[in-house]
């Protein structure tokens, strides 16, 4: 009867770890770019990690967050899946902000400022000596872990082409 | 008698014994500096690797006369005055960049260390199944899915400011544990058993190791403290010797999995 409790225990527990999984594949596919983490928050469902990537023509550092939203209990997971948002965000920073780039950045942060990062939108948000990109997916976990080798080099596919996408539009703010 | 090679004038190799005790190392234009300031006199001796023994600064003034013939950063190579000043000014917020950047990655390494962590981990066949962290005390926990084995790190970065990191090197307090599910109530009650005891354990040395069993999930674990030094394994630009890494945690665990199976065979 205990093994029978325990193993019912280790199903839930496995189910509920999804996200951290992801996770983990994503710092390992970061790594593997050459894109070290160098900041985690992660509590329950909601995870963000902060990467630099050094070397990057243009990018300063990347941060994502992985904000679960279905497939912790069995009912929900087994009808929906599990899905979870990822919000990837990169950042450009230039060493020196004048006036003029404040006044700059008023008008396309004005120009933002009810822009959501759904449904494949861009947003840019500037601070200081910092410019933004943010993009927000809907992603099926499933499709990420357990998978092996072919489930990481699908992580890779995605983060590389969000993060592509992102640079590009950062390119033109990238001060020498 | 002259010096035969001399170091390079920016290269930090250059010892000095004063009367206030043995100072340095420093380049060739620091000293020239603290010449100039009075902090070092002509008759102290120096050293650098290479030399047989100590010297006088008096009787070697190569060591500080090719300083003064090389040409200061000025305009003269054609350049405009505006540019020139562009050009200081420039270095100038580039050192200040620098300045920031050293405190920066002084306090976020030990998550540099984490990222690592997680990385040898998946590369040998774990998965990541728990994370906890709010930027300081981090919490990992991983599972083999072929034996549901599992493993887990606590680490606190101790050394998170510039100057602790520069005194002490990046040191952290480290927790490896193993864990293994048990389908036996009475080998999982013997762990407690022990956890029990464990909580007897206030010490704060290294290599104790103590035992969690978990009622839920049906798991018994042991654990042990260690401190390691994160720039052991991280260098610079964020360079990770994976190699020393995986050493190390397969040496903990392999040692911990030893000890859990002979304690609860």
């Amino acid at each position: 009867m205990f093994g029978l409790m325990a193993s019912f225990a280790h199903k839930a527990e496995m189910r509920e770890s999804k996200d951290e999984m992801l996770i983990g594949e994503i710092v390992r596919a970061m790594a593997r770019q050459g894109f070290p983490s160098v900041a985690f928050r992660a509590h329950d469902d909601r995870q963000v990690v902060r990467f630099r990537t050094p070397g990057d023509p243009v990018l300063y550092g990347v941060f994502l967050v992985l904000d679960r939203k279905t497939g912790t209990g069995a009912i929900s997971s087994a009808i929906l899946g599990s899905k979870a948002t990822l919000r990837v965000t990169a950042e450009v920073k230039n060493l020196l902000t004048d006036p003029d780039d404040l006044v700059k950045m008023y008008k396309t942060d004005l120009a933002n400022m009810f822009k959501m990062p759904v449904l494949g939108g861009i947003k840019l948000n500037h601070e200081l000596n910092s410019v933004f990109a943010t993009k927000q997916t809907v992603i099926e976990i499933d499709h990420f872990v357990m998978k092996g080798e072919d489930g990481v080099k699908r992580l890779e596919g995605v983060l590389g082409g969000l993060i592509g996408e992102l640079r590009d539009k950062l390119a033109p703010y990238k001060k020498a | 008698m002259s010096l035969d090679s001399l170091p390079a004038p920016d290269a930090p190799v250059v010892h000095v014994s004063t009367a206030r005790g043995q100072v340095g190392p420093w380049s060739r234009i620091e000293l020239s500096a603290r010449l100039d300031g009075g902090e070092v006199q002509r008759d102290d001796h120096f050293w650098y690797d290479g030399l047989a023994g100590w010297l006088p600064l008096s009787a070697h003034p190569e060591l500080l006369q090719d300083l003064a013939a090389e040409p200061p950063p000025s305009p003269a190579d054609g350049r405009s005055q505006d540019d020139f000043l562009d050009d200081v000014f420039g270095e100038l917020i580039h050192q200040s960049w620098a300045y920031h950047n050293a405190h920066t990655e002084a306090g976020h390494i030990d998550e540099v260390f984490l990222g690592a962590l997680i990385t040898a981990t998946l590369d040998n066949g774990l998965a990541l199944i728990d994370i906890t962290s709010d930027g300081t005390h981090h919490y990992l926990r991983f599972e083999d899915f072929t034996d549901h084995s599992r493993v887990i790190y606590r680490m606190t970065h101790l050394t998170g400011t510039l100057i602790s990191s520069k005194v002490l090197g990046h040191q952290a307090r480290v927790v490896v544990g193993y864990g293994e599910r048990v389908k036996n109530f009475g080998t999982v009650w013997k762990a407690l058993k022990a956890e029990w005891k464990s909580g007897y354990l206030t010490s704060d040395e290294p290599g104790t190791i103590s035992v969690d069993g978990d009622m839920n999930s049906s798991y018994i674990y042991v654990q042990v403290d260690m401190f390691w030094r994160l720039d052991d394994y991280i260098g610079e630009r964020y360079a990770t010797d994976y190699e020393k890494l995986r050493l190390h945690l397969d040496a903990s665990v392999h040692a911990l999995r030893k000890y859990l199976r002979g304690r609860f065979a």
